[in-house]
C-alpha cells in the first residue's frame, strides 16, 4: 500500500520535472530518488534516461557502469568449461589453419647456436649445412654396409643352383 | 548431459590441436625443443609462398642436427615408436645402436583433400666415430623415389 503510495507520489513529481516546475533543491532530492528507486514505470525509465542513470546498453550510477550478467568467476563450472572448450576449439582451429602450411607466403625458420633465425638465405644456408652432413655421413653408411654384403659373397659362390639372376 | 557436452567440447578441442601436428612422435624433436642449445641447428620450411618446397612438391621440411652422444637415445626412442606406424623402412642398427632409418608412412589428407605423404631420415653418425644425429623430415605430395632424389641431390646445392 505504502509502495503504491510512494509510486504514486514519484510519478507526480516526475510529472512536475517533465513541466519543470520543480526548484533545484526539489529536482536535487528527486534525482536521488530516481537513482535509488526500484519503482518500474515507462515514466521513471524516461526520468532515469533524461537524468543520465540508464543507456540503453546498461545502468549507470554516478556515471560509474553497472555490468549486467553474472561475473565469469560466478558461473557455474559447466558454462566456463564450454566457454574454455570454445577458446580452445578456436585456438585448435587456428594453429590447424596455420600449420596446414598450404596457403599463405613462406616459412623460414632456424635455431642456430640457441638463436632463431628467420632469413631466407640464412635458413637455407644452414638446412644445406644439414643435408650435406647428412649425405656424407649416408654415403659413409651405404659403403659400410655393401662391405658387410661382400663379406657374404664367398658363401654365395658355394651355392649352386639352376636359378640365375637372369630368371629372377 | 551437461558433462558429455563438456567432454565432446573438450575432445574436439584436442583433436583440432593434434591435427595441425605431424602425427609423429618425432615432431618432438623438431618443434624447437631443443634449439637452446648451441651445438643444435634445427630448420623449418613451410607455407605455399616458399620457393623452395613447391618445386619439391613439399609442404613441410624440417632438419635437425645435435650431438650423437646427447641426442641419439632420444631420437632413436620417438623413431622406434614412429616405425610401428611406417609402411615403409629401411634401417640398419650397427654396434646396438640405430645407424640410419628411412621410413615411409600413411598419407595425410588436408583440408583440400589432397593427400601428403610423409617420410623420416635419420642418421646417427655417432656410430661410425662422427659427431651428429641428423633428422629430416619431409610432407608433401612427392613421392618415396622422389623424396630419396632429393634427398640425394642436395648434397650439390638447393638452388
Amino acid at each position: 500500500m505504502e509502495g503504491t503510495r510512494e509510486k504514486e507520489e514519484l510519478l507526480r513529481e516526475i510529472e512536475r520535472y517533465f513541466d519543470c516546475q520543480l526548484t533545484d533543491e526539489e529536482e536535487r532530492r528527486l534525482r536521488e530518488r530516481i537513482r535509488h528507486t526500484q519503482v518500474s514505470h515507462p515514466a521513471v525509465e524516461e526520468a532515469k534516461a533524461l537524468m543520465g542513470f540508464s543507456t540503453i546498453s546498461g545502468s549507470v550510477t554516478n556515471g560509474e557502469k553497472v555490468k549486467r550478467g553474472i561475473p565469469f568467476g560466478k558461473m557455474p563450472a559447466w558454462i566456463k568449461g564450454m566457454a574454455a572448450s570454445l577458446l580452445l576449439l578456436i585456438a585448435g582451429g587456428w594453429i590447424f589453419l596455420i600449420a596446414d602450411g598450404s596457403e599463405g607466403g613462406g616459412e623460414y625458420i632456424a635455431y642456430i647456436n640457441g638463436k632463431y633465425v628467420t632469413d631466407e638465405e640464412t635458413v637455407l644456408a644452414a638446412l644445406m649445412d644439414n643435408m650435406g652432413e647428412f649425405n656424407e655421413g649416408m654415403t659413409v653408411a651405404r659403403e659400410d654396409a655393401e662391405g658387410e654384403l661382400e663379406d657374404f659373397s664367398p658363401f654365395a659362390e658355394c651355392v649352386e643352383s639352376d636359378f640365375g639372376p637372369d630368371d629372377i | 548431459m551437461r558433462r558429455i557436452l563438456l567432454l565432446l567440447f573438450l575432445w574436439c578441442g584436442i583433436w583440432l590441436t593434434s591435427a595441425a601436428q605431424t602425427g609423429l612422435f618425432i615432431e618432438n624433436m623438431l618443434n624447437g625443443k631443443y634449439a637452446s642449445d648451441p651445438k643444435v641447428t634445427e630448420t623449418f620450411m613451410s607455407g605455399g609462398g616458399n620457393k623452395f618446397l613447391k618445386k619439391n612438391h613439399l609442404t613441410s621440411f624440417a632438419t635437425f642436427r645435435g650431438p650423437a652422444a646427447k641426442y641419439s637415445d632420444i631420437a632413436e626412442r620417438w623413431l622406434l615408436k614412429d616405425a610401428e606406424k611406417a609402411n615403409g623402412k629401411n634401417v640398419r642398427y650397427k654396434g646396438g645402436k640405430l645407424y640410419y632409418g628411412m621410413y615411409s608412412f600413411t598419407p595425410i589428407s588436408k583440408k583440400n583433400g589432397v593427400k601428403r605423404n610423409r617420410y623420416i631420415y635419420y642418421l646417427n653418425n655417432g656410430v661410425a666415430n662422427g659427431e651428429n644425429v641428423l633428422i629430416i623430415y619431409m610432407e608433401g605430395t612427392l613421392l618415396e623415389d622422389e623424396a630419396d632424389k632429393l634427398v640425394r641431390s642436395m648434397i650439390k646445392g638447393l638452388k
